[in-house]
C-alpha cells in the first residue's frame, strides 16, 4: 500500500486533511497556452524536460493524453493535477515526483504550474520544496518578470508571487452548524477564498473545503502563507469546539454509530453517501468515539472517487460497477 | 426584451457595468454584442468574468477596445485580450499595461510586487511607465563591479580582475573622500 501524503494523517489532521503550494511561472519569448500553436507547444515542453534532466527530484514524466481516461481523472482526483487537465491534449505533459508530493504541469493555463502537497497543516514545508524547485529551474529558463507585476500570468489574477497555498479542511460540524456562509464572508476580508472541494457551487461534499490565498500581488509568499496558516488555525479551532458541542447532542452521535453501521454493512454506496458517511465516521474516530484509524478514513475519502476505484481495478466501471465497488472497498478497510 | 441597439433582434446579451459605485445595465442581441467585441465575455462564465472585466466598460475602455494596436509579442488586440478574460504573452503586459491597470488594481488594489524574484536579473521585463533609464548610486556600481570581480577570479582572469580591483578602489576612494 502506497504511503503518499494524500493517505496519510499529519499535523492537525483532526481538521486539516492536507496542504498544498502552487506557483504559477511563464517562459519570454512564447506566448501564453491559449495563443500558442503545437509546435511551440512542443518546444516549450522540449525546453522543460532539458531543464530538469539530471535535477535532484528525479521527476516522472507522465503523458497524460495518451493515459487511459480514468487514470487522469484520478489524479486530479488526487489533486496532482488540475481536473482541467485531465482533460488535456498532446500539447501538455506532467511531471511527478517519486512520492507524488511535487507535481509539474507544463502547458496548463500558464507554461508551469508546479505544486507540492503534503498530509496534514505543512505549509512552510511545501513552500521550501516549491520554492527549492523554482529556483532550479529559474537557472535554466527564462521566467517572464517584472519588476512592478512580478511574475508574469496569463490570468491577471495570478500576477505577483503567482502563487496559491491552500488547504483542504473538513468542516463537518461548521458545516452543521450552517456558519460556513459566514466563514467565506470573513475569510474573503483577510485575502482569502473558501469553496466547497467536492460537488458543486457552495454544496461540500462530506464537508471538504479548500481555504486559499486569493492575492498574490504587494504580499510576499512567506506573509500569505502565515496569514493563510493563523486564519486555517482559528478555524482549526473553530470546527474543534464545534465538534464537542455537536457530538454532546444524542441524536448526532447516534447518527456517527449508524454512518459506521452502513458503511461496514452496505453493498452498494454511491458517491455522494459514501462521502456523507465518511465524514460522520472521520468526527466519530476524531472525537475518540469510534475506534477506527483516522488514516483509514482520510485514504477512503481519496480510494472511493469514482475514477481512482476504476484505475484500481484497472478497467472502466459503469456507476452500478463502482458503488458496488465502493461498498466491497469500504467494507474491507473498515 | 429587444436590443437596445439595433431595436431589432431579441436581446441576449445583457451587460452590467459599474462606474464610480453606479451600476447601469445595456442589453444587446448576439450581434450587436459580437461588434462591440463582447460576445465570448458573456457567455459561460458571465458572472464571474462581468464582475472582473467590469472596469473594462468604463468610457476609455470603450475605445480602447476599438483600437487596433496589437502586442508585439503575440499580436493580441486589446480586444481580444478583454473578450477571453486571458492575456495574450508576457510582452502584452508592457503593451496594454496602461488598459490593464485598472482590472490589476480592482484584482490586487494598488500594491507592487514584493515577493520572490527570478536570480537572472537580465529577463526583466518593465512597462512603459517605469521605462525611464536610472542611474545607477556608486554602492551599486561598486557591487555590480564585485560580482564581475568574482566572476574573474573563478574564471582566474587575472589581467581583468587587477582592472576591476583598481576601478572598485577608484570609486570606493570617491566615497570616502564625499564623506
Ligand atoms: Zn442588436
Ligand atoms: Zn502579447
Amino acid at each position: 500500500m502506497s504511503t503518499a501524503w494524500y493517505r496519510q494523517v499529519g499535523s492537525e489532521g483532526d481538521v486539516v486533511l492536507s496542504t498544498r503550494v502552487r506557483l504559477a511561472r511563464n517562459l519570454t519569448g512564447f506566448p501564453f497556452p491559449d495563443r500558442m500553436n503545437a509546435a511551440q507547444k512542443q518546444d516549450l515542453k522540449d525546453k522543460v524536460f532539458a531543464a530538469l534532466k539530471d535535477d535532484s527530484e528525479s521527476l516522472r514524466l507522465f503523458d497524460v493524453a495518451a493515459l487511459p481516461r480514468r487514470e487522469a481523472v484520478s489524479l486530479a482526483e488526487r489533486h496532482l493535477i488540475s481536473p482541467a487537465f485531465a482533460e488535456c491534449d498532446g500539447g501538455s505533459a506532467l511531471f511527478l515526483s517519486e512520492d507524488e508530493g511535487l507535481s509539474l504541469m507544463v502547458n496548463e493555463e500558464d507554461h508551469l504550474r508546479l505544486q507540492t502537497f503534503g498530509a496534514g497543516l505543512c505549509l512552510e514545508d511545501c513552500l521550501a520544496r516549491a520554492d527549492e524547485m523554482d529556483s532550479r529551474l529559474c537557472d535554466k529558463l527564462h521566467f517572464a518578470f517584472s519588476d512592478r507585476l512580478g511574475y508574469l500570468t496569463q490570468c491577471p489574477t495570478n500576477l505577483g508571487t503567482g502563487m496559491r497555498a491552500s488547504v483542504m479542511l473538513h468542516l463537518p460540524a461548521l458545516t452543521e452548524s450552517k456558519t460556513i456562509p459566514l466563514l467565506a464572508g470573513t475569510v474573503s476580508k483577510l485575502g482569502l477564498t473558501i469553496r466547497g472541494l467536492y460537488g458543486e457551487g457552495t454544496r461540500a461534499e462530506g464537508a471538504v473545503y479548500q481555504l486559499s490565498n486569493q492575492v498574490t500581488l504587494g504580499i510576499t509568499e512567506k506573509e500569505a502563507v502565515e496569514n493563510l496558516k493563523g486564519v486555517a488555525m482559528q478555524i482549526v479551532g473553530e470546527e474543534r469546539r464545534a465538534r464537542e458541542r455537536i457530538c454532546r447532542d444524542p441524536a448526532y452521535e447516534d447518527r456517527i454509530w449508524r454512518a459506521l453501521g452502513v458503511l461496514k454493512t452496505a453493498r452498494l454506496l454511491n458517491h455522494k453517501e459514501c462521502m456523507r458517511l465518511l465524514s460522520l465516521v472521520q468526527i466519530g474516530a476524531s472525537m475518540g468515539l469510534l475506534d477506527v484509524p483516522a488514516e483509514t478514513v482520510t485514504a477512503l475519502l481519496t480510494d472511493v472517487q469514482p475514477a481512482t476505484l476504476a484505475t484500481a481495478a484497472g478497467k472502466d466501471l459503469d456507476a452500478g460497477e463502482r458503488d458496488t465497488a465502493r461498498a466491497a472497498l469500504v467494507r474491507e478497510r473498515l | 426584451m429587444l436590443c437596445q441597439q439595433c431595436k431589432q433582434h431579441p436581446a441576449t446579451t445583457h451587460i452590467k457595468r459599474t462606474v464610480n459605485g453606479k451600476t447601469t445595465e445595456a442589453h444587446l442581441c448576439a450581434a450587436c454584442a459580437k461588434e462591440q467585441g463582447l460576445s465570448p465575455l458573456f457567455g459561460g462564465m458571465a458572472m464571474d468574468m462581468n464582475n472582473f472585466w467590469g472596469n473594462l466598460f468604463s468610457e476609455p475602455n470603450a475605445a480602447a477596445l476599438r483600437s487596433t494596436k496589437t502586442c508585439n509579442g503575440c499580436g493580441s488586440t486589446f480586444a481580444e485580450i478583454a473578450n477571453t478574460g486571458k492575456v495574450g504573452c508576457p510582452a502584452c503586459y508592457d503593451t496594454f499595461f496602461d488598459r490593464l491597470q485598472p482590472t490589476i488594481e480592482r484584482i490586487h488594489g494598488k500594491a507592487v510586487h514584493v515577493g520572490k524574484r527570478p536570480t537572472d536579473t537580465r529577463l526583466t521585463v518593465t512597462e512603459t511607465a517605469e521605462k525611464a533609464p536610472k542611474t545607477p548610486t556608486k554602492e551599486e556600481k561598486i557591487k555590480a563591479l564585485k560580482a564581475q570581480l568574482d566572476d574573474c577570479i573563478k574564471a582566474q582572469e587575472y589581467e581583468k580582475c587587477a582592472a576591476l580591483r583598481d576601478e572598485i578602489q577608484a570609486l570606493s576612494k570617491g566615497e570616502e573622500d564625499a564623506q
